[in-house]
Formats: C-alpha cells, structure tokens, sequence
C-alpha cells in the first residue's frame, strides 16, 4: 500500500502492521463463523439429519445471499439474477456428472465455470443501465432460465430431471460431517471471510465510491466499469460455487428447483439483514427460509405468506435491516464525536516546492483552455471562454448564477465534453481525453456538497486511490503514516461539515494533482472555518505547487487568497486580472449584476 | 404576520441560515438581498416548509409552522413562487391557473380573481390555451406570478423573481408585487439585482453568510455601502 | 394468412392487456417513481373474483355490473398495498425501499391466493363467443380487451385534462416541486394512483379473465411483460405504452410460429434488453440523463 520508494520510510515506523480487516468486520467474522459452525455440525453430531439437512442447505443458500451481499452492499448493484446463476451452476454441474459421467470434483468446477459466463452475461446490461432498470432486466432473466431449461429438454432432460450419483454421500469423516458437509461448512466461512476482505481491502472502497457517485470515482481515476464487472464476477464465483454444492446434497435437479423466487429470496435475505453488514444474510436466510419451511407452519402455502409478511415487517421497521439497526445502535450508544482532527498543514511535503520561477510559471501554465464552447438547448453555457492557470497559483473564477463556472468545471473534469475550444493540461493537448485519464493525469476535483462516505473511517476515505508515480508526491508519506492510528478510529459520520470538506481535499491531493479544481468549497461553512480554508489553499499552491481554480461565491475569500481573478457571465469572461488590478468596478459586476437581455420580448 | 425567531437551517450538516430574526407585517414588502450561497434562498425554503430549520421558531398567523409542509401551507395561504420562473410546462396556461384552486379557501371566488389576474397581464389571456412552455421566460414568471395570486395568498415569497428574465420586464413583475402588497399580502423578496428592486421595497435585509448584517429603509442603502456589506467589510 | 389473423388479433389482444398492465405502471410511476411489481397480481385477483362471484350464465346487465363492483374493490385492494408501500417512504433516508416492499406484496398477495384458490387455473367461461377473421375463428373477447386499452387511455387522458385531481396528478410529474409550493398533497396523490392502477388492472383481471390463463403463480409475467412494454414505449408515456403493448404482443405470437412457443418469454425478454441496450429512454421517451 506504500510506494516502493516509501519503503525506508516505512520501516522506521515499528508499529507499522498492514492491517487485512477492519476491527469491526472482525468482530461480525467472528461470530458469523460461530454460528454457521453451530448450525452445520451440532445438527450432524447429534445425529440429527432433518436438521442436518435443513441447515446445509441453509448455508448453500447463505452462501449465495453473500456473494450477492458483496455485490449489492459494496458495488451498489440490483440483481435478481443470482438465483439463474445458482441454477446454471447446478444444471452445468448436474449434467456433467449425471449425463455425462464426469467426476464430480470436475463437474462442480465447471458448475462455477458456468455460473461465471451467466454472470459475465448479466453484468453486461448493468454497465449500460442501473438501479430498477437493472432489477428488472435481471429478473426477466431470472424468470426466462426454467424456460429455457425446458426449451431444450433434449440437452437438459428437463421433464425428468437429472439424477447424479455422488461417492462418499454420507460416510462420515468426523463430528458427523461427510465430505459434503466439510465443503459446505468451509466455502460458507470462505464466503464470509471473502466479503469481510474485500469490504476491508481498497478493491471494496473503490467499489463503494463508484456505487454512491460515478462521478466522484471518475475524478478520482477509478471507472465504474471495471467495478461493475469485477463485482459481478466476484459474485457469480461465489453464486457459483453454491450452486454446485447444491448437486451432491440432493443428488437430483430439476428446472423447478431454481424458479424466480429463489433469486427473491436471496435479495430479500440480503436486505432484511442488513446491506452494509457481514453477517445480515445470516439472520436474512434463516429468518425468510428455515423459520417459514420449517419451524412454524406445516402447510406449503402459508409457508410463502410468512416468508412475504416477515420481508415485508421488517422492511416497514427496520429499514436498513436487522443487523443493520443493531449496528446503528451500537454505533449510537458507543460512538463519540470527535474534536477536529484532519488537518492539512502536517501532511504537505516540504520538499515540494515548485523549482520554477514567476516567469517561467507563466509562460507554461498547466492548465490551459482555449475558446470553449458548450451549448445546452440553445443556451450558451460557455461562450468562447478562455483560462490560463499557472502552477502553484490560485486562480478565482466568480460570477453569478448561469455563468457557466460548473459548466466550466465539467468540462474540465472530462464530465462534459466542449463543442469547441481546446483544453490543455501543462503543455498537453487534453480535449478529447477521458474522464479517468484526466484524473489520472493530475486533474483533481472536488464537489459542493463533499463526496465522502458515512460508513467509512476517515483513513478508508482517504486511501481510496493508489498514489500516483510519477510524479512527486503532494502529501508526505511519513505524515500521513502517522496520521493513519487516529483516522482509523473514526467514522466520517460523526466530523463536522467543513472536517468532511477537508477530508475530500486530503483524499484528492493522495493522487498528486498538478492542478485542483475546488467548486464552492466554502460553501456551508462558518467564517472560522472559511479562514481555515484559505490558509489550506495557500498551503497547497504555494508549498505543493499545485494550480487551485477556486470557483467561489464568497468574494471576500476570493480576493483574499487568490492571486488572480476571472470574473464570467454567460458563459464568457468580464475581467480578468489580480485583485489590485480588478477594482469595485469588477466587484459590483459580480456583486449585483442585472439580469442581461436573456430574451427578446 | 410572519415572524422569525433565531431561525437555523441548513443541508446535512452544513448550516446556511445561522440565526435570522425578521418579522413581516401584512402590506409590507421586504427586500432581502446578499451575496451568492449566502442563505437567501434556504431561507426562503425554510419558511415554506420545504426544509425544517434545526433551531429557531417560525409563526405564521400566530401558529408554528416549522413542522408544516409546503402544501399544507400553501392551503393556509403562504405561498413561495420558485426560482427561475417555474412553471408546468405541458400545461396550457389557463390549466396553469387552474391548479391554484389547491390553495383556494373560497372556490367561487376563483373565476373573479382570474379576471382580475388577466387584466393585469392581458398577455396571459392572448395565450390562454396555449402550452406553457411556448410562453418566454419572462412570460412564464408572469404566470407564476398570477397563479399565486389568484389563490389569494397572505404571505407570498418570492425568489429571485428577475432570474432569466429580460431587464425590461423586471420593473412590471416588482410593480405587480407592490400591488399586491398594497392589497395587504406581506411579500418577501429575494432578489439579486438589487438595484432594480430597492426602490419597490418597504425595507432592505442584508444577508450574509447566513446573518442579517443590515436593516432598514431603502433610502440607507448605496452602491459602496451594500458593496462592503457584501463583502463583509463594511456595517 | 392463417397466421397473419392469429398474429393480428391474438397479437393485439394479448398486446393489449401488456399495455393495460404497461399503462396502470405508468400512473403509478408518474406519480411517485415507483414501478409496482406487484401489479400482476392485482390482474389474477380481478379474474379470481370473477370466477367466484359469476353465475353461470350471467346475463349482460350482471357480467357489467359485477365487472364494475371487481374493478372498484381491485382499486381500493391496490391503495391499502400503496399505503403500506409509501409508508417508509416518508423518511427521506429510504428511497429505494418500494423495490423490496412492492416485491414482498406480490408474494403475499401470490400466497394468499395459492391459500384460497389452489395451484389450479382460474378457469372462467367466455361470454361472448367467437368471430371469423382470415379463415380462423377467435374469441371476441380479443378485440374487446383492445376496446379495453383504448377506452383506458381516452380515460386517463380525459381525467388529467377535466378533473383537478388528474390535473395536479399530471402537474406533479413535471414539476414535483412547483406541485407542493401550489399546494399538492404529494402522498394523497401518490395513493390515488395506486387507486386508479387498480382500478386499470381490476378490470383487466376480470373482463380478460376467460383468455389469460391466469393462475396463481401469473401474476409475476404479467408484470414483466407489463415494464417490458411500458419500457420500449417510455417509461411514463402512456401513448407509448399504448402502442407497444401489441407490438410486443404481436411480435411474441409471431415468435411462437417462428421459433417456437417455448420462448415466447424468452423473446420478450429479449426485446426489453435490446432496448435498454440501444435506447433506454424507449421509443417514444425523450432522451433523458442516462441511468447510468
């Protein structure tokens, strides 16, 4: 997690420990391995096989709801469709072993084999559309599966279903447990173990970043893509997995063991457990599935009216899910806030310091924009607008509202793409490029309302992103080793707004930007806080070198800190100059600007 | 009329309006202006209902209305005009006008005041049938204009009623609020261009940074001191 | 020719209750967002109710007027469910809830007539009889349901443009916002279109009873074919959907002579990820922001 170079750095530090788990996922490890050990082997040990069964059966199932836990609790996507790719595995696997007399330890590898091509297949709509639109493309799939096992009974023996012969099937090897037993028992703690590292790994934060705002992923380098489908695929290995345990524990499939209500149940078992918790599909699959089949009714039907009513009660209570609430609680009960405690001046390198001289910096500017042009609907958002930023400056862009500063801003994210003009980052052509890229080149951004993760720590907020090579680093690696002990122990949930501004700032500066796009960052805080903010922005362009285009409403901040100024309307420029030179003239034009003929009447 | 006591309020955790006080009494009209992001429009929401202050009391005709939401209080008679001439644009214009009944107390009155609302705009009555969305902007905040005032409101916000509309036609929209004033409706306005507005105002609020900075008469007002007012150099 | 008439009428027809389904979607959705997958089952309850409450040879004047009284109790059935469904809504934290709950209602609703009616089909007689077309004879009961669609649509549309309540119900689509500072009572309204989409699949349920094979595990298809229809015309445009339900129901019975009946969903199915693919905002939808 520390760059090579870092590495005589590090080994000063004798506490330094990488850490693989959050402290909290341990905890929820821990007991979710207690109790899946409880319900698998005290049922088998006593010799109880209905209970036996149930349970592992429950735990293949369990296995399931937390492959999709991990991807719709860190990746943020809907899917219905894990209950086709649980059914695809044990179709694949029951058809090799069954019909064509492979070995059953080949014929489970390749159940997972296919449970990743359906996964790839279905990840594939979920990088064009999202949210419901996603739902109810899966659940078609879902629902289409029994279909088309039927559709081609000559393959699948639909009608009759499969029936295999699995060695060993109840010849025990200890504590009661045949090998089928040991295999679910340990994938089920595997399972879990995989979703507490990713949860815990800079993988699961990318992934949450990009699933509550694409857009603060793309500034930060990271594509939503590539998450998507790493999470689909983590899934469906999972989901796979179960599915070809599924086969030695029944012996028997058939298109009716994977209907549209398996995928149901798995969903629901991850949201009435709790979406951002561990062990929530426990509580989810043994509430919605062993308690309705087998603890409180006898009859078929009402076992699917208890199933629905229990989802339903616990949705309208406990909306963010069983365990989801205890963890509110406790959080509630045990969590203090905090005094302010991220601060920036300790962690700029001193060693930074722009080599460059007054002249030199300004015949290169690094950030360059030339004429953009961008229309929305015939509105002019930007005008032929044309912006120089030198390294190390902290250029002020004002005016009032709709005069093209966010535009300006998406543009030079890579969020808008300009109809004309060119933009070009120290001296290189970056119109055409990407989002990404430009993050990956140097530009960095932050957000109006700061775009920093309530759940997280304030240290896993920060390392979301790699540290940039190649160029000098803006943040002292040693300072911020120090500073991880303390951010670790905190949940962003309990700073301040404008310690949540700062925290998106110091995440941003991790990938060591040359240039700093900062939209309203004063926005919301209170005057204390807004002199604080000026005294970061001196720091970050005057010690770190970096180009600051400070979008702003609060004038008095603009003229205070940056050393020169453009003020814009309608998408073009007014003036343009240092504070000295821009006299109240340029002030009030910002200030009390009239309404422009917008229309003719 | 409408009174604020040591209102607070704000997104999430950031707090725009730090402790505003301000009454309004029937027929007056207040000004209140400021900088950008400065708390002028949360305030405005924050009396309408559409956010709940975290500190502070708000009384509308002698009742709290901090738990109220914006259509219970648009029933009751207050009533915010949005910013940016909103207005519902697949409706016809008479369609748009129709929608007032939701906050009409006295339903026959309705066919009298939107004669009276169309005298006042007889550009409205040419283009009665016609979708909202063909009318120009300034037309559309005519429109929103008349739409509030045919359901015959006591207390009417407005905010930023000159954005995205021609200069020519601010000085007809203030002058339509000063009638209405006149009639008895307390009106707020916010405006950011202030020098058009101050002369229709009773009296100016300066906001800033969430606080009242300033207050009284227009007369008081100049360019250089609302400059250093919202610069936050001057008093 | 002769599968030229099936696929016009049987295809329309069919098509046609996709598009009921499709339209009963939209007012709900417009209204709140919310695509209530539980709106299937509403149309097996219509045919459920049909079935236990029509005599045997019930004459005109009752087969209406039980149709009306089925269609009115469907209507304030479909308003209790979106009450429950709105209720955690109130909480601005929750907003993606209705997924969940909306589901959980279709399998209640699913069980409860699985507990009072059996796994068997609902079997309800056809009153009407059949037509000749292209040398095969269809139930009229086809064209009827056609009727049905189209009578639906005149029917919103005169309602949003005649009655206040379809006025605000169609202001608050466009501008939520604007609606409240009006006075729009966003949750009253939100609970009426649960009522009028009720009242939509009520009489769905119990008129096509006779041709929809309905049973108690339906409902989930009708739902799906319903989106996937609502989908390709866009989301919310009621002529959209409309129009799409007999395409999609004509191109799904050209299917059943083309590749055979056993994909006839998977076809479907097909079609609604090649549009999401393609055009997402549907045929007729304006291209609004991407979803993604």
């Amino acid at each position: 997690m520390t760059v090579a170079g870092d590495a005589a750095v590090t080994s000063r530090h004798a506490s330094s420990r990488r850490r693989w788990l959050r402290r909290d996922t341990r905890l929820e490890l821990l007991i979710g391995t207690i109790v899946v050990g409880a319900t698998t082997i005290l049922p088998l040990a006593t010799g109880s096989i209905y209970w036996g069964q149930v349970f592992l059966l429950a735990n293949i199932y369990l296995i399931a709801a937390v492959s999709l836990n991990i991807l719709r609790g860190e990746a943020g996507q809907i899917s219905f469709g894990q209950g086709a790719i649980f059914g695809a595995s044990a179709y694949a696997t029951a058809m090799a072993a069954g019909l064509y007399g492979v070995h059953i330890g080949l014929a489970m590898a390749i159940g997972v084999l296919a449970a990743l091509v359906f996964g790839a297949l279905l990840s594939l709509p979920a990088l064009r559309v999202q949210g419901y639109y996603l739902a109810f493309v899966t659940v078609a799939a879902a629902v289409v599966f029994p279909e088309l096992l039927r559709a081609f009974d000559e393959h699948t023996q639909a009608i009759t279903g499969i029936s295999v012969f699995v060695p060993g099937v109840g010849s025990t090897l200890f504590l009661g447990m045949d090998w089928v037993a040991v295999a679910i028992l340990g994938f089920a703690i595997a399972a879990l173990a995989a979703h507490a590292l990713i949860r815990s790994s800079r993988l699961g934060r990318q992934m949450r970043v990009a699933a509550a705002s694409p857009e603060a992923a793309l500034s930060l380098g990271i594509s939503p893509g590539y998450m998507r489908v790493a999470a689909f695929g983590i899934s469906s290995l999972g989901t796979g997995v179960a599915g070809a345990l599924y086969v030695p524990l029944f012996g028997f499939v058939s298109p009716g063991a994977f209907p549209i209500a398996l995928s149901i149940l798995f969903y629901f078992a991850v949201v009435v457990g709790g979406e951002s918790t561990i062990v929530g599909p426990i509580a989810g699959v043994y509430l919605l599935h062993v308690l309705p089949n087998n603890v409180l009714t006898e009859f078929v039907e009402y076992r699917l009216l208890t199933y629905g009513l229990i989802a339903l009660a616990i949705m309208l209570f406990f909306p963010t899910g069983l365990i989801g609430t205890v963890r509110e609680w406790l959080n509630r009960l045990f969590e203090r806030p905090v005094d302010p405690m991220v601060s920036i001046a300790p962690l700029v390198d001193e060693r930074q310091l722009a080599a460059l001289s007054k002249e030199e910096s300004a015949e290169r500017p690094v950030l360059r924009v030339r004429d953009a042009t961008k229309s929305f609907g015939g509105v002019h958002a930007l005008d032929g607008m044309s912006l120089d930023v030198r390294s190390g400056e902290i250029h002020g862009l004002v005016g009032p509202n709709g005069s093209g500063k966010t535009t300006l801003l998406n543009a030079l994210s890579g969020f808008v793409r300009l109809e004309s003009g060119e933009v070009a980052i120290d001296g290189v052509r970056a119109t055409r490029w990407s989002a990404r890229r430009r993050a990956r080149d140097g530009l960095g951004r932050t957000f109006q309302t700061p775009r920093v993760f309530e759940d997280m720590s304030v240290w896993e907020n920060v390392y979301v992103t790699r540290v940039a090579t190649g160029r000098a680093a803006s943040l002292s690696p040693a300072a911020l080793h120090n500073a991880q002990a303390r951010w670790e122990s905190v949940r962003v949930a309990t700073l301040s707004f404008g310690q949540r501004r700062l925290l998106e700032i110091v995440r941003v500066l991790r990938s060591s930007p040359r240039i700093l796009l900062l939209d309203e960052p004063a926005a919301g805080l209170a005057p204390e806080e807004r002199s604080r903010l000026g005294n970061v922005l001196r720091l970050l362009s005057r010690r770190a070198g970096i180009g600051v285009v400070l979008v702003e409403h609060d004038l008095r901040l603009v003229w205070n800190v940056a050393d020169r100024i453009t003020v814009m309307d309608e998408g073009r420029v007014l003036y343009s100059g240092t504070p000295a030179e821009l006299g109240n003239e340029a002030l009030e034009a910002v200030l009390m600007l009239g309404r422009r003929d917008a229309e003719s009447d | 009329m409408l009174s604020l006591t040591d209102v607070h309020s704000g997104y999430g955790r950031a707090s725009a309006v730090r402790g505003v006080d301000l009454d309004v009494a029937p027929g007056e009209l207040v000004l209140i202006v400021g900088p950008n992001g400065t708390g002028k429009t949360t305030l405005l929401r924050t009396i309408a209902g559409f956010l709940k202050p975290s500190q502070g009391s708000i009384i509308f005709d002698g009742r709290s209305i901090v738990r109220a939401s914006p259509e219970a209080l648009a029933r009751r008679g207050l009533r915010l005009i949005l910013a940016g001439h909103r207005v519902f644009p697949e409706l016809s214009v008479s369609d748009n006008l129709a929608l007032a009944k939701l906050s009409l107390a006295d339903r026959p009155s309705y066919a009298k005041r939107v004669e009276t609302v169309l005298e006042m705009f007889p550009i409205l009555s040419e283009r009665l049938r016609q979708p909202a969305r063909d009318l120009s902007g300034g037309q559309q905040q005519y429109l929103a204009l008349a739409q509030a005032f045919v359901s015959n409101p006591r207390v009417l916000l407005c905010d930023e009623p000159s954005l995205g509309i021609a200069s020519g036609l601010v000085r007809s929209i203030l002058e339509f609020l000063r009638e209405l004033a006149s009639r008895g409706v307390a009106i707020v306005v916010v405006e950011q261009a202030v020098e058009a507005a101050l002369e229709f105002a009773d009296r100016v609020v300066v906001l800033r940074q969430g606080v009242i900075v300033a207050e009284g008469p227009p007369a008081e007002f100049d360019r250089d001191r609302l400059r250093d007012l919202f610069l936050g150099a001057g008093r | 020719m002769e599968e030229l008439g099936i696929t016009l009428v049987r295809g329309i027809g069919e098509g046609s209750v996709y598009a009921l389904v499709a339209m009963s979607m939209n007012v709900i959705f417009n209204a709140s967002g919310i695509l209530n997958l539980a709106q299937g089952e509403f149309v097996v309850l219509g045919g459920l109710f049909a079935l236990l409450f029509l005599p045997t040879a019930p004459g005109t004047a009752v087969w209406i007027g039980l149709g009306i009284a089925v269609t009115l109790a469907v209507g304030a059935m479909m308003a209790v469910e979106g009450y429950v469904v709105l209720l955690p809504l109130r909480s601005s934290v929750e907003q993606h809830s209705w997924l969940v709950t909306t589901l959980a209602a279709a399998v209640i609703i699913q069980s409860l007539i699985l507990i009072f009616q059996g796994p068997d089909p609902i079997v309800v007689d056809n009153p009407f009889g059949t037509f000749d077309f292209l040398g095969v004879s269809h139930p009229i009961l086809y064209p009827v349901l056609t009727g049905l669609a189209i009578l639906t649509f005149v029917g919103l549309r005169w309602f949003q443009t005649h009655t206040l309540l379809g006025l605000t119900m169609n202001a608050l689509r466009q501008d939520l916002e604007a609606a409240r500072a009006a006075g729009a009572s966003v949750r009253r309204l939100q609970l009426s279109s649960f009522a009028i989409a009720g009242l939509i699949v009520g009489a769905t349920g119990f008129f096509g009873a006779p041709l929809l094979g309905l049973s108690q595990s339906a409902g989930i298809s009708f739902a799906l074919n319903g989106f996937v229809a609502a989908v390709i015309g866009g989301l919310g445009n009621q002529l959209g959907a409309l129009i799409a339900g007999p395409a999609v129901g004509m191109l799904s019975v050209l299917s059943i002579f083309t590749v055979g009946g056993e994909f006839k969903q998977a076809v479907a199915f097909a079609l609604l990820i090649g549009v999401l693919l393609l055009r997402p905002e549907g045929v007729f939808g304006r291209p609004a922001a991407r979803r993604v």
